[in-house]
C-alpha cells in the first residue's frame, strides 16, 4: 500500500512536471518572446516618433532627492525649457534657485551664490559625459539605450532600464523607471535608483509644446548677468 | 696550326696571373666584404659627438618613425553634421584596430577607453598628496576659514542637486572642497601641442569633423622600402575603412622619405640615360674605342677590398658614407683614362710608356691619398669611414690599373688632338695673353677669397630634403587643422632607472614653472619623481597637522548648515586619516591614460637599436620661442641627465663644427699637398702649378655658392672633397708633363677625365632634388674650373718655370 502510495504520489509530480514544463513551453515559446519584444519596440517606436515631432518644450518638475548625504530629502520645484537638437535649461526655483544650461558645447552653471560659471564640453570631461548622459535621455531616442541598456515594459506606459556591462554607468545607476503620459507619450515621473539606496524621483507636469523660449534664457542665467 | 713565339706566350701567361691574382683579390674582397652592416642614419652625416648624441635621443625616443594621421570627414555626404561626425568617430575606431592589429605598427593611440575620466579620477584621487605641492596647499588653505566653508559646501548641495549630481556625488563626497580639480587643472599640461578636444574618448578638432591617429612604425621610416611598405598598409586599411566622404592625410617622416625617393627616381631616371649617352658620345668621338668602356671599369675591381677594408675599420658603416665612398673611387677613373690613352695613343713600347707614367701616377696617387688623410681627423663619421673606402680603393684601384690595363690595350694610331688640348696651345702664347690669363685667373682667386667669409653653412639636414607639393599641402592642412604653430623644443630628462627619470623630468618641469612658461606638455603634474613626490607629502602631513580640530569643528557646522548629513563627507575624513601614498608610474601607465603616458616615457626596451640598456627616457615638449631658448639650453648645460633637442641649437652647433672642420681638413689638405708637391717638385711654381686648378675650383665653388643661395650644405661639402681630388691631378700630370715632357697625350687625357666628370655629374645639377642638385652643381663649378685652368693656367707658371731652368 505504502508503495502504491509513492507511487501516486511520483505520478502526481510527474504530471505536475510535466504541466509546468508545458506552460514554460507556452510562456516562453519564440512567438511569445518575439510578442513581448515586438510591444517594447512598438511602445519605443511610438515614444521616438513622438518625441521626434515636438522641436521645444517646456514644463514644470517637482525633483525629490533621497540621499544618504543629505539630512533629509530634499524637493525642489523647478521649470525644464529644451530646445533640439542642443539647448537645455534645468532650473530650480526652490528653495535654493539654481540654473543649469547647456547650449551646443558651452554650458553655464549658477546659483544664489556665485557668479556664473561657464564651461565647455571639449575642455571639461566630467560636463562633457553628463551632457551626452541628458542628451540621450531628452533626445526621446529609446530605440538606441538597447546598447547600453537592458528596456522593459513595466506596464502598459512604463519604462524600467537597467545598465547592462557598463561599468562607469553602473556604478551611478542601478536602475530607471520612466512613466509615459499614455497621449503625449511625454515622461510623467522619471525614478533614478542609485546603488546604495538612493533615489531621485522627478515629476513632470505643465507640458507646453512647441514653445519657443526666449533665446536668452540659454545665454544666461537670470536677468542682468 | 697556330704557332706562338715564346715572348707572345711569356706576356701571355704574365696577363693570366696579373688577372688570377685580380681576381682572387676581389673574391676575398667580396668574402670579407659580406659581413659589413650598413645603415641609412642622416646622423652620420652630422659632426661631433654632442649633436649626434643629441639627434640619437631623437631615435631612442621614436619620434622620427611616429606617423601622424588626420581623418577628415564632408559633411555634405551625410544627413547632419552630428551623423558625419558619428560616422568619423565609427571610422577612427576600425582604423585604430586595424592599425593596433598591424605589426608593422606599435603603441597606436587614437582614442582614450570609455569612462577614461572617471577611470583617472579614481586613479588621482587617492594620490593627491603626493601630487599637490606645497605651494597648491598654501593657496587652498585660505578657502578654509568658516564663511569660505560655508559657501564652498552650499555649491555643492545646489550642484549635487543639478543634473550633474548624479556623476559627480561621489566625487563631492571624498572630495568637497575640491582639491582634485587643482590637479584636474594642470592636465591642461598633459594636452599636447595640439588645438583638440576629447569627444567620446576620440582626438577631435574644434570644428569636429577631424579625428587624429597617432602610430608608432616599428619600422625605420626613413628608409625608403619601409616607408613603401608603411605607407601600402596605411593605404590598405584606410581604404576598407573609411566611408564616401571621408579622406586621409599622413605628416611625419613617411611622407617626407617617399617623396624624396620619388624625385630622386624621377631624376635619375632622367639624367642617367642623358648622362649615359652624353658619355658613350664623348668615348666615340674622342677615342674611337668601345673596349675604352671595359678599361674604364677596371679601378672598380677594387671596391670589394675596399668596402671590406672600411667594414674591419669602423664594423657598421653608413649607407651614405659606402655610396659617396664609391663615387670618389671615381677618382681612380682618371688614372686608368691616363694610363689607358697614354699606352694606346704614344709612341714606345708598354714599358717605356709605364716607366714614363711612375712618376705623374704615383704623384697624383699621393696627393689624393693625401686630401683622404686628411679627411680621417674630421668630426663627421661619415667622413672618416669614406676615407677609409676611398684611400684604400684609390691606391688599390692605381694598382689594378697599372697592373691590368696593358694586358687589355691595343695600340691605335697616334693622334693629334685639337690645337687648345696641347701643351704648345699655352706655351706659344703671346706674354700680353699670358697676362690676361693669369690676371683672370688671379681675378678669379680674389673674387673666390672674398666670397668665401660671406659664406653661411647651413647645417640644417632639412636643406637636402625635396617634400613634394602633396607633402607641403597636407603639412599645410594638418597645421591649420589641429592649430600647430611654430616649431617645438623637445627636452628629455634621462634616469638610471624610471624613477630617477621623473626626477629629473620634474626638474625641468619645476624650471618651466618658475620661467612661466604656460605652453608646454609634460607628465610631471600627474607623475613627479619620487622626491618630488616625498616632498608633497610632507607638506600635506604638516599641512592637515597645522589645521588641527577647529577645522574639522568649522566643515562640520558648514555642512550640515548646508543640508548635508553626518555621514555625507565620511570618504573624505578617512582620507585625510590614511597615510598619504605615492603615485606609481605602473598605476598610472596601466591607467586609461596609458597609450599617452607610453609616448612620453620610453623604457630601455622601447629605444630600438640605439637603446642604451640603462637609461630610461621622459619627454616634455615645449613650444620654441626665443626667450625660452637661453632658460632650456641653461638647463641642459646645468643637468647632464637633461638635453634639449632643438633644430636652433642644432642647427648652429653643426654649423660651427663644420665651418671649423672646413677650416681645419681645407688647411691640413693644402699643407700636404703643397708639402707633397713641393718635395716632388722642388720649385715654388711648380707648386703653385698643380695647385692652380685646386685653387681654381675652390674659388668658383664659393662664388656660385655665394651667387645662388649664400650657403653651403653637407653635399657641397661631400662633393668638394672628390672636386680637390681630381683637381690636383689635372695639375700633376700637366706639370709632370710640361715640366717633365713625361707624356704627349696628358692634356688629351685630363680633358677627357674632366669632360666625362662634367658629364657624369654635371648633369646632376638639373635635378629637382636638392641634394643631386647641389652634388652637380659643386662638381659643374669645380670641375668647369679646374679643367681650364690645368690646360690654360698651370702651363703658363710652370712653362715659365722650365724656360728659366733650361736657360
Amino acid at each position: 500500500m505504502g508503495r502504491g502510495h509513492l507511487g501516486g504520489w511520483k505520478l502526481i509530480m510527474w504530471l505536475l512536471r510535466g504541466v509546468i514544463f508545458c506552460l514554460c513551453c507556452v510562456v516562453f515559446s519564440p512567438e511569445n518572446v518575439a510578442a513581448t519584444d515586438q510591444s517594447l519596440e512598438d511602445f519605443l517606436a511610438g515614444v521616438e516618433a513622438q518625441a521626434a515631432q515636438v522641436h521645444a518644450l517646456r514644463c514644470s518638475f517637482i525633483q525629490e532627492k533621497h540621499l544618504a548625504v543629505f539630512a533629509q530629502p530634499v524637493i525642489f520645484n523647478g521649470v525644464l525649457n529644451l530646445v533640439r537638437p542642443d539647448n537645455l535649461r534645468w532650473e530650480l526655483v526652490a528653495p535654493v534657485p539654481s540654473v543649469f544650461i547647456l547650449k551646443g558645447q558651452k554650458g553655464i552653471r549658477c546659483t544664489d551664490q556665485q557668479p556664473p560659471q561657464y564651461f565647455d564640453l571639449k575642455d571639461d570631461p566630467v560636463m562633457q559625459m553628463v551632457a551626452s548622459q541628458l542628451w540621450t535621455w531628452l533626445d526621446g531616442k529609446y530605440g538606441q539605450l538597447n546598447q547600453s541598456y537592458q528596456l522593459a515594459m513595466a506596464g502598459s506606459s512604463s519604462l524600467s532600464i537597467i545598465p547592462k556591462d557598463d561599468k562607469v554607468v553602473a556604478e551611478f545607476i542601478e536602475s530607471i523607471n520612466i512613466v509615459f503620459d499614455p497621449v503625449s507619450k511625454q515622461p510623467q515621473q522619471v525614478e533614478i535608483f542609485e546603488p546604495g539606496g538612493d533615489l531621485t524621483r522627478i515629476v513632470f507636469h505643465g507640458y507646453q509644446l512647441d514653445h519657443l523660449p526666449d533665446e536668452a534664457l540659454f545665454a544666461r542665467c537670470y536677468r542682468g548677468e | 696550326m697556330r704557332h706562338f713565339s715564346p715572348g707572345v706566350i711569356a706576356v701571355n701567361r704574365s696577363a693570366l696571373l696579373r688577372w688570377v691574382c685580380a681576381c682572387l683579390f676581389v673574391l676575398v674582397g667580396i668574402i670579407l666584404a659580406l659581413p659589413l652592416q650598413v645603415n641609412d642614419d642622416a646622423m652620420d652625416l652630422l659632426p661631433g659627438e654632442a649633436v649626434r648624441g643629441d639627434l640619437e635621443i631623437l631615435m631612442r625616443l621614436g619620434l622620427v618613425d611616429r606617423v601622424f594621421l588626420t581623418l577628415s570627414v564632408n559633411p555634405e555626404h551625410y544627413p547632419s553634421s552630428a551623423a558625419a561626425q558619428a560616422a568619423l568617430k565609427g571610422c577612427t575606431e576600425k582604423v585604430g584596430e586595424a592599425l593596433a592589429a598591424e605589426s608593422s605598427f606599435s603603441e597606436v593611440l587614437y582614442r582614450f577607453p570609455n569612462g577614461y575620466e572617471w577611470e583617472l579620477f579614481r586613479q588621482i584621487e587617492p594620490h593627491l598628496a603626493s601630487l599637490l605641492t606645497s605651494r597648491d596647499l598654501s593657496e587652498f588653505g585660505q578657502g578654509l576659514a568658516l564663511p569660505a566653508l560655508e559657501n564652498t559646501l552650499h555649491n555643492d548641495f545646489v550642484l549635487l542637486n543639478t543634473p550633474a549630481g548624479l556623476a559627480i556625488k561621489r566625487q563631492i563626497r571624498s572630495d568637497p572642497l575640491g582639491l582634485t580639480p587643482k590637479i584636474l587643472k594642470k592636465m591642461a599640461h598633459l594636452k599636447s601641442e595640439y588645438a583638440m578636444t576629447v569627444s567620446d574618448g576620440y582626438f577631435v578638432s574644434k570644428d569636429g569633423l577631424h579625428t587624429l591617429v597617432m602610430a608608432q612604425s616599428v619600422m625605420r621610416l626613413t628608409d625608403s622600402a619601409n616607408a613603401g611598405q608603411v605607407f601600402n598598409c596605411l593605404r590598405t586599411i584606410m581604404g576598407s575603412a573609411l566611408q564616401p566622404g571621408m579622406q586621409w592625410r599622413v605628416i611625419g617622416s613617411l611622407p617626407h622619405t617617399l617623396a624624396n625617393a620619388e624625385s630622386i627616381q624621377h631624376d635619375l631616371k632622367i639624367l642617367l640615360p642623358v648622362a649615359t649617352i652624353l658619355l658613350l658620345i664623348l668615348i666615340w668621338v674622342v677615342l674611337r674605342d668601345w673596349f675604352a668602356l671595359s678599361i674604364l671599369g677596371v679601378p672598380f675591381l677594387a671596391a670589394p677590398m675596399a668596402i671590406a677594408i672600411m667594414g674591419m675599420a669602423y664594423g657598421r658603416v653608413s649607407a651614405l658614407a659606402l655610396g659617396f665612398g664609391i663615387v670618389l673611387l671615381g677618382i681612380a677613373v682618371d688614372f686608368a683614362v691616363h694610363i689607358y690613352v697614354a699606352l694606346s695613343r704614344e709612341p714606345g713600347t708598354d714599358q717605356e710608356i709605364l716607366r714614363r707614367l711612375v712618376r705623374p701616377v704615383t704623384l697624383a696617387t699621393l696627393t689624393t691619398a693625401g686630401v683622404f688623410v686628411v679627411l680621417f681627423f674630421s668630426q663627421v663619421v661619415s667622413h672618416r669611414q669614406m676615407a677609409a673606402l676611398a684611400l684604400s680603393g684609390v691606391c688599390l684601384a692605381v694598382m689594378f690599373s697599372w697592373l691590368l690595363i696593358p694586358t687589355l690595350v691595343k695600340k691605335k694610331k697616334i693622334i693629334s688632338p685639337p690645337r687648345l688640348i696641347t701643351p704648345s696651345f699655352t706655351t706659344r702664347l703671346s706674354p700680353v695673353r699670358k697676362i690676361i690669363v693669369l690676371g683672370l685667373w688671379l681675378g678669379l682667386i680674389v673674387a673666390g677669397i672674398n666670397a668665401w667669409p660671406a659664406l653661411q653653412y647651413n647645417g640644417d639636414l632639412r636643406v637636402l630634403d625635396a617634400p613634394n607639393q602633396n607633402v607641403i599641402e597636407d603639412e599645410r592642412y594638418f597645421r591649420q587643422t589641429w592649430q600647430q604653430q611654430g616649431e617645438q623644443v623637445f627636452v628629455v630628462a634621462a634616469g638610471a632607472s624610471l624613477a630617477e627619470a621623473l626626477d629629473n623630468n620634474y626638474v625641468v618641469y619645476s624650471e618651466l614653472q618658475r620661467a612661466g612658461v604656460e605652453e608646454f606638455s609634460s607628465l610631471a603634474p600627474l607623475l613627479p619623481g619620487p622626491v618630488a613626490q616625498q616632498q608633497n607629502m610632507t607638506a600635506w602631513r604638516q599641512f592637515w597637522a597645522e589645521q588641527g580640530e577647529s577645522f574639522v569643528h568649522d566643515f562640520q557646522q558648514a555642512a550640515a548648515k548646508a543640508g548635508f548629513s553626518e555621514i555625507a563627507f565620511r570618504p573624505f575624513f578617512e582620507k585625510l586619516d590614511r597615510p598619504p601614498v605615492a603615485m606609481s608610474p605602473e598605476r598610472l601607465m596601466a591607467g586609461p591614460l596609458k597609450g599617452f603616458f607610453s609616448s612620453m616615457i620610453r623604457l630601455p626596451e622601447q629605444q630600438g637599436v640605439y637603446r642604451d640598456k640603462h637609461q630610461t627616457l621622459v619627454l616634455t615638449t615645449v613650444k620654441s620661442a626665443a626667450e625660452i631658448m637661453p632658460i632650456l639650453l641653461k638647463l641642459d648645460a646645468d643637468n647632464p641627465a637633461i638635453t634639449v633637442l632643438a633644430s636652433q641649437k642644432w642647427r648652429s652647433q653643426v654649423e660651427n663644427l663644420l665651418r671649423q672642420d672646413i677650416a681645419t681638413l681645407s688647411g691640413a689638405a693644402a699643407v700636404l699637398v703643397f708639402l707633397v708637391s713641393l718635395v716632388a717638385f722642388r720649385r715654388m711654381r711648380a707648386v703653385i702649378a698643380v695647385l692652380a686648378p685646386v685653387v681654381s675650383a675652390l674659388a668658383a665653388m664659393a662664388l656660385f655658392s655665394l651667387a645662388t643661395s649664400g650657403e653651403l650644405n653637407m653635399m657641397h661639402v661631400l662633393m668638394g672633397i672628390m672636386v680637390i681630388g681630381l683637381s690636383v691631378d689635372y695639375g700633376v700630370f700637366v706639370v709632370c708633363s710640361i715640366s717633365e715632357k713625361v707624356s704627349t697625350t696628358t692634356f688629351l687625357a685630363v680633358s677627357m677625365c674632366a669632360a666625362s666628370s662634367l658629364i657624369g655629374f654635371g648633369v646632376l645639377a638639373f635635378a629637382r632634388h636638392p641634394a643631386l642638385h647641389s652634388l652637380g652643381v659643386t662638381v659643374l663649378c669645380g670641375i668647369g674650373a679646374a679643367w681650364p685652368t690645368a690646360l690654360l693656367v698651370s702651363p703658363i707658371i710652370i712653362s715659365s718655370f722650365s724656360n728659366k731652368g733650361a736657360e
